[in-house]
């Protein structure tokens, strides 16, 4: 079987990616952070950082802290602005040859349509996926993404002023993630990825202050996984859209997870700090497990988790 | 910069708790500069799980790195079981370097504790140089902490040591040694610039002290890093007032800074 090339490529709605694996918004940077060690473009897409209107200059230090099998990070969604990313960063990402996501985050519904109008009509971005699930801003991120209604808000006021696919990204800092999935159907996203970071916190217990200046902050890692999958599973169960699954993605076996539970695509995040050809690996590993499953399509993996007994 | 699995070429117990590490990475060697770094990702599985950053503090043999650490944490300390001819990832060289200044004048080299380490590399670079001449003050706690540049460098260098607690060298910070070297030369006119590695509230002092004397300074920082590529933007210092930036990343826009650009109010432990 080694010598058949299977099939990768799948649909994110009406993205087509030529492989499901995408590097996660924020642990990827604008992608030419990675490029001298290996080509992005053999990814199936890259969602870069955070954008907001304005530039960010995110939360004071420290920022991060490493747990138990993760990292909790409160970077604050800091970043250049729309218009230093159009001039300095678009370009470079325009020439490769795989699909370019900007994540957008605005600190009220307004500020989201603003980002959205100002990346209308620009070639090179294939789609935006909506922020509206960091949990390390004061306002705006997770207040959103945890309010069904207003997560219904924000995905509207994006699609109306945009002309790009549109992918929301949940929050799992909820009791039932289902309520802000199905609004966000409903107001018209093109597909959801979940999930972004679980809040967390870590106290010295030398000083009894909390490790990060912003006190809380994001866990994300391997000791998300679990909790990330079976989110995917509620998902998948009621909605319509394309789900991509998000979290602790470290190998191609915790990538199949995601996609047997029904997820068409996922990404990969704290991993590329680990390795940053994780990304690349993971990719690797998913072909080699075709090949040795003698699967053809991957997209026949795609959803086919036994529940039955 | 390149990433690798790198064989350990040699590893020791310098002094009780601080470890010197030899990596053959000749790739990475071949470029590295005084004042950067390596990511080492300390052990294989998910605990932990960041790789760690580590100053270089020298150049071995053919194509050899090494790396001074202390055991402080789980990462130290699962890198402290490491035997030679076992393996692991690196990533490198990382940052930008020290820069070397008026060429004519001599550099002053001031390192505290483990910060001896990106000194201990710009000493053993200027002594390839030949022609430029430093001097090198180390501070540590006491005698039993003090690491020796002709011992980890096998190189002769002689190292001007204050230990806090007096047992060996001048009796105070190292901060003290600088402080004297500075005003023995007013106009500064036999000091081409101070680099300096070691804990905040030292190099507090040394950009004050240089600051006064109208010497050009330039520090090392470390910090909580993720990625050490400049993607997780964790690592961040506050920048002085003057700048046009809020922050500077320590893995790409330093390690190594200009004293004056860091708000050193705001530098220390929160």
């Amino acid at each position: 079987m080694n010598d058949v090339h299977p099939d990768l490529s799948v649909n994110v709605g009406p993205l087509e990616l030529k492989n499901p694996v995408m590097a996660a918004s924020g642990t990827f940077g604008y992608g030419r952070e990675f490029g001298s060690l290996f080509d992005p473009a053999l990814l199936g897409g890259i969602i870069v950082k955070g954008l907001s209107l304005e530039p960010r200059a995110g939360n004071p230090p420290p920022r991060i802290v490493e747990t138990p099998c993760g990292m909790l990070n409160a970077i604050g969604l800091a970043n250049i602005g729309v218009d230093r990313f159009l001039e300095e960063k678009l370009p470079w990402l325009e020439g490769l040859d795989t699909v370019v996501v900007v994540n957008i985050y605005g600190h009220c519904i307004e500020e989201y349509g603003e980002v959205a109008r100002a990346l209308r009509g620009v070639d090179g971005i294939d789609a935006l996926e909506l922020n509206i699930s960091c949990p390390n801003v004061e306002q705006g991120g997770m207040a959103f993404g945890t309010d069904p209604d207003a997560s219904a808000r924000v995905t509207e006021k994006v699609l109306a002023a945009s002309d790009k696919p549109v992918i929301v990204k949940l929050s799992p800092n909820v009791t039932d993630i289902r309520k802000p999935a199905l609004a966000v159907e409903k107001a018209g996203a093109h597909a959801v990825s979940l999930i972004n970071t679980l809040t967390g916190m870590v106290v010295d217990v030398e000083t009894r202050r909390p490790v990060l200046a912003n006190v809380k902050g994001g866990l994300s890692g391997p000791a998300i996984r679990p909790v990330a999958v079976r989110m995917v599973h509620e998902v998948v169960e009621v909605l319509s859209i394309p789900v991509i699954g998000v979290g602790g993605i470290m190998s191609g076996k915790d990538a199949l997870e995601f996609l047997i539970t029904g997820a068409r695509a996922v990404q990969v995040g704290t991993a590329n700090f680990v390795d940053p050809r994780a990304s690349l690996t993971i990719f690797h590993d998913l072909v080699q497990f075709c090949r040795d499953k003698g699967i053809a399509r991957l997209e026949d993996l795609i959803g086919t988790l036994v529940t039955a007994p | 910069m390149i990433e690798c699995e790198a064989e350990i070429s040699g590893h020791r117990e310098v002094v009780p708790g601080t470890f010197l590490m030899f990596l053959d990475a000749p790739s990475i060697a071949g470029s590295a500069r005084p004042g950067q770094f390596v990511m080492i990702r300390a052990g294989s599985g998910l605990d932990p799980l960041l790789r760690r950053p580590f100053s270089i503090c020298g150049l071995y043999g053919d194509g050899a790195i090494g790396v001074l650490y202390k055991v402080v944490g789980r990462g130290t300390a699962v890198l402290a079981e490491k035997r030679s001819g076992d393996r692991v990832h690196i990533l490198g060289p990382l940052g930008n370097g020290f820069s070397a200044g008026d060429a004519s004048l001599p550099l002053l080299l001031v390192g505290g504790g483990m910060g001896v380490a990106p000194l201990f590399f710009l000493a053993q670079a200027l002594c390839g140089l030949g022609d430029r001449t430093f001097r090198l003050f180390t501070g540590f706690n006491g005698k039993a902490q003090v690491l020796s540049a002709s011992d980890i460098l096998h190189l002769d260098v002689a190292a001007e040591v204050a230990t806090d607690d007096g047992t060996m060298g001048h009796a105070g910070p190292v901060t003290d040694l600088l402080q004297a070297a500075l005003e023995a030369d007013p106009g500064s006119k036999a000091a081409g610039g101070v680099c300096a590695c070691g804990p905040t509230a030292m190099l507090e002092r040394v950009a004050v002290l240089t600051a006064a004397a109208g010497v050009s300074c330039q520090v090392s920082l470390e910090a909580s890093m993720a990625c050490g590529l400049g993607a997780c933007l964790g690592c961040v210092v506050h920048a002085a007032p003057e700048e046009s930036v809020s922050f500077f990343r320590v893995c790409t826009e330093g390690p190594v800074f200009p004293a004056q650009a860091v708000d050193w109010t705001r530098a220390g432990p929160h």
